[in-house]
């Protein structure tokens, strides 16, 4: 554990004592006939987060595709916090480093990118839809692929995959799963002790804050612009008053929170837990399939829908092998790649693809495809919400702490 | 020899330790202070002010978190000492002390998060002790409710601090018992008709304490700070400070790094308000000494306090042994799950994938911890062979100058020392980890080295030659002949 924070505090260090300030500017890049030529020889650093066992055995099979292929070498640096990554990047502009940066490729959404962008660290607009099989995104029918918590992409960021929140429960303890906030805090009022949620600014955490303030703020649309600190307060008191009441009957009387998803999946299969939740709706199937979880866990969603988004790949403006990095993200969202990552076998990641513009023998790799007994269906999962505002997040993440973080 | 020679001989090694212990403490904390003071020129922070301060302050629960920290540092430290001082007055001498001893020394290897992992996985209420009696003894076929770890008070986080400092605290006593000539006074006061803890406090304590003071307040300052096990049993609601610094150094917003810094300085004034708390109590307890031992009470009948301390010990080392074993079967269960006593099926995919993933990671890691350990092991063995030659012991201030890393706070000065390493352009390198490592390596190689040789004497300077080589075997470095009450 130490060495990790460590690292990335030390890489954030970088930032606060560099006195450069040139600005470096990005090349115009794109995709040419010259990238696999160029990208031919190149190590690509890709930066992702390395938690789940699964996702880097995944990772580790496209690196070797893409070695023996185009003869781009992939090293997968595994990160704890993307934000770590962006601290990086920042520190190597502040320090000049304009040219040969560390990271060549990150797997990135939300705040993150959002920083990356306005700080103008990231690769030229435009290279993600250069792509050969950009044709493929279902720019139309998945929207956020093109607007990453409500920030156009620009073609700064390659989608990878989808994720949309889904609530696990065991058919052993609940006979009917609550399907909406007013149902759960019932539940948790007939059964106080089975409920909780990672503790903000844990990811999860703040996401299931998210589902909430959706379900419960007055004006929805609200959400999609930048949050008004004057109003903030007023829009978000039925959010708090909502979870004053849950918190009264959450797991450990609310005085101890999870720290991460992992940590929650364990609780439910332990049985402290009656439903947990996760932000792939293949997780629970995944996880029963690698005993992680009893195959008696079934997943489901809120009856007005659940929050969901896109997870990219973006290339930072220093990056040392951009070409190698396009291939890379290319290549990622090949049909080939995208059927083996939705297979929960293998990971279980939602496409970002249009199964209706794949020719025949593509689509029907994914029409093979086995989701698992615990997966919904499309139909089923119903209306993806879009994500808040990023400015939504740290001011939620702020009044949460406010409010129960500091007894 | 002459004079200048003989201190031409000695300076060198302590120069050099000097410059590889004390410039990067000293330069880590200024690259903590300029940001805590806001001056940040990358980011166009350039006036100096307090706000930093007053914005780690003001965070929700700062007060809570500070308390925290005091707190469980100092109830773990006192805690620890008087365990292990109880423990070597009731049992010194014996061979029941020897074995006890001979098992707690390679528990000093156990990294202090595996061992608050092993202690989570025994007694959580979904923990190995609830599965043991579960659910024939207690009803429960699902886990109670109850707040165990993490509770807002750090009990637990107290918990496994103590049984992670026990071992070290232990060694630490047993490197420098034998300057005391525990046998003949301890003899001497039983012939006086004391009662074996009363007889040792009465008269080895007041030789044994002042050697193992800098040790000990070596502990105060890693448990005021420490991260790990905070995270793994410590309060979330708040959190103790040290992992909440982290936490600031982590956010995406630059911003927080200024408020982060501020509040690892925070951290040192934390640490050393509570070593200050710890001078006034030993002053107090000096008091009560001199009160105590001419009160005549002799206190004959300590039996049952002898073995009620034995039963602490015993817990400690059987909850360490146990946590890990724990940790072990959970390395290779697959689908283990309430109330199952002993996992389903058993495999050895989480050790293939671990090992996989990390092949590179363990080589370098070994490589880095060499890559420390030897050329501290060379200066240390340098700066005792001058002084045996030139017939000298450790001054006070080389030997308080190698404790300072292990007195301030890690996270107040490691984020600084980064600074001065981008500074030299080896940031983000393995020389850079190396020698930062290098800080910490330093001191505990000289505590294991030297501690019995404060005094010098002709036969310390044999020893010490002769220790040179076993060293570093199988047993670790504290379980040298040398600790053994016979020498």
């Amino acid at each position: 554990m130490r060495p990790t924070s460590l690292k990335s505090l030390l890489a954030s260090a970088a930032l606060c004592f560099s006195f450069a300030t040139s600005l470096g500017s990005a090349n115009a890049d794109a995709w040419t006939d010259d990238t696999l030529d160029a990208a031919r020889g190149q190590t690509v650093y890709f930066h992702a987060w390395g938690g789940e066992q699964r996702i880097n055995a995944y990772i580790d099979w496209a690196a070797k595709e893409i070695e023996q292929r185009y003869g781009v070498t992939v090293e997968h640096v595994k990160v704890s916090e993307t934000g770590a990554v962006v601290s990086q990047v920042v520190g190597e502009k502040t320090a000049g480093r304009d040219k040969g940066g560390s990271v060549d490729l990150v797997w990135i959404n939300g705040e993150n990118f959002a920083t990356l962008k306005s700080q103008g660290l990231l690769s030229a607009p435009g290279w993600a839809q250069s792509l050969p099989n950009w044709k493929y995104v279902d720019a139309e029918g998945k929207p956020t692929v093109l607007n990453d918590f409500t920030v156009p992409t620009d073609g700064q960021e390659s989608p990878w995959g989808m994720a949309q929140l889904v609530f696990m429960y065991d058919t052993r303890v609940l006979s009917e799963p609550p399907r909406s906030l007013e149902a759960l805090a019932a539940l948790t009022e007939r059964q106080p002790g089975r409920f909780t949620y990672p503790q903000p600014p844990s990811f999860y955490g703040t996401t299931f804050l998210k589902q909430a303030l959706i379900n419960l703020i007055v004006d929805p649309d609200k959400l999609s612009k930048p949050v008004n600190a004057d109003t903030f307060e007023a829009e978000t008191r039925p959010l708090f008053a909502y979870l004053d009441e849950l918190h009264k009957n959450l797991w450990r009387g609310g005085e101890v929170f999870p720290k991460n998803a992992a940590q929650l999946r364990l609780l439910l299969a332990d049985g402290e837990l009656d439903v947990a939740f996760s932000f792939n709706p293949s997780d629970a199937s995944a996880a029963i399939a690698n005993n992680e979880l009893p195959n008696t866990i079934r997943t489901f969603v809120f009856d007005g829908g659940t929050i969901g988004n896109t997870h990219f790949l973006a290339i930072p403006y220093n990056s040392s092998a951009k070409e190698g990095a396009m291939v890379l993200a290319n290549f990622l969202l090949s049909p080939e790649a995208q059927a083996r990552k939705q297979d929960p076998t293998y990971w279980g990641d939602p496409t970002v693809l249009n199964l209706k513009s794949l020719d025949a023998d593509d689509r029907a790799a994914f029409d093979r495809l086995d989701l698992g007994i615990a997966t919904l269906t499309p139909e089923q999962l119903g209306n993806t919400l879009p994500e808040p505002h990023p400015s939504w997040v740290t001011a939620l993440e702020k009044a949460w702490v406010e409010r129960y973080g500091g007894n | 020899m002459a004079a200048s020679q003989t201190s031409r001989l000695i300076l060198w090694p302590t120069t050099m330790i000097a410059f590889f212990v004390g410039i990067p403490v000293v330069v880590g904390l200024a690259g903590t202070l300029f940001p805590a003071l806001g001056y940040l020129p990358a980011l166009g922070h350039t006036d100096l002010s307090f706000k930093p301060f007053q914005d780690a302050l003001a965070a929700p629960g700062m007060s809570t978190s500070i308390l925290l920290s005091f707190g469980t540092g100092l109830a773990a430290t006192a805690l620890s000492l008087l365990l292990v001082l109880f423990f070597t007055a009731s049992w010194y001498g014996t061979s029941l002390f020897q074995t006890v001893s001979r098992v707690l020394s390679p528990l000093l290897a156990v990294p202090h998060a595996a061992a608050a992992f092993g202690l989570a996985f025994l007694v959580a209420p979904s923990g190995f002790l609830m599965r043991l009696i579960s659910p024939w003894a207690t009803g429960y076929d699902r886990p109670p409710d109850l707040l165990i770890l993490n509770d807002p008070l750090g009990l637990a986080m107290v918990l496994g601090l103590v049984a992670k400092e026990v071992p070290f605290l232990l060694l630490v006593v047993l490197a420098a018992m034998p300057q005391t000539k525990a046998r003949e006074m301890t003899r001497v006061a039983a012939n006086l008709g004391y009662g074996s803890i009363r007889g040792f406090f009465a008269v080895i304590i007041p030789q044994l304490y002042p050697q193992i003071r800098l040790p000990v307040f070596a502990v105060l300052a890693y448990s005021t700070s420490v991260v790990d096990v905070a995270i793994i049993l410590g309060p979330t609601t708040p959190a103790p400070l040290a992992p909440r610094i982290l936490e600031w150094f982590f956010e995406p917003a630059p911003a927080m790094w200024l408020q982060a810094s501020a509040a690892a300085l925070l951290q040192v004034v934390v640490t050393a308000s509570a070593m200050l708390f710890w001078v006034c109590a030993e002053t107090v307890m000096r008091l009560v000494y001199r009160w105590q031992v001419t009160t005549g009470d002799r206190a004959v009948q300590d039996f049952s306090l002898r073995w009620l301390t034995l039963g602490f010990i015993g817990t400690i080392l059987v909850a360490l042994l146990f946590g890990f074993t724990v940790l072990a079967i959970w390395s290779v269960a697959r689908g283990w799950w309430f109330p199952d006593t002993l996992p389903n099926t058993f495999t050895l995919f989480h050790w293939r994938m671990a090992i996989e993933d990390n092949a590179m990671t363990i080589w370098i890691t070994a490589a880095v911890g060499l890559g420390a350990s030897l050329p501290c092991l060379a200066l240390v063995l340098w700066l005792l062979e001058a002084q045996t030659r030139c017939r000298r012991s450790t001054g006070k201030a080389v030997k308080g100058l190698l404790f300072v890393p292990l007195l301030v706070p890690q996270i107040s000065f490691l984020f600084g020392l980064h600074v001065l390493f981008v500074w030299l352009g080896i940031g983000g390198t393995y020389l850079a980890v190396t020698l930062a490592h290098l800080v910490f390596v330093l001191p505990y190689v000289f505590l294991a080295f030297s501690d019995h040789g404060i005094i010098w004497t002709q036969d310390m300077g044999k020893s010490q030659r002769l220790l040179a080589f076993p060293i570093g075997g199988s047993s670790g470095p504290f379980a040298c002949p040398c600790c053994s009450p016979r020498c």
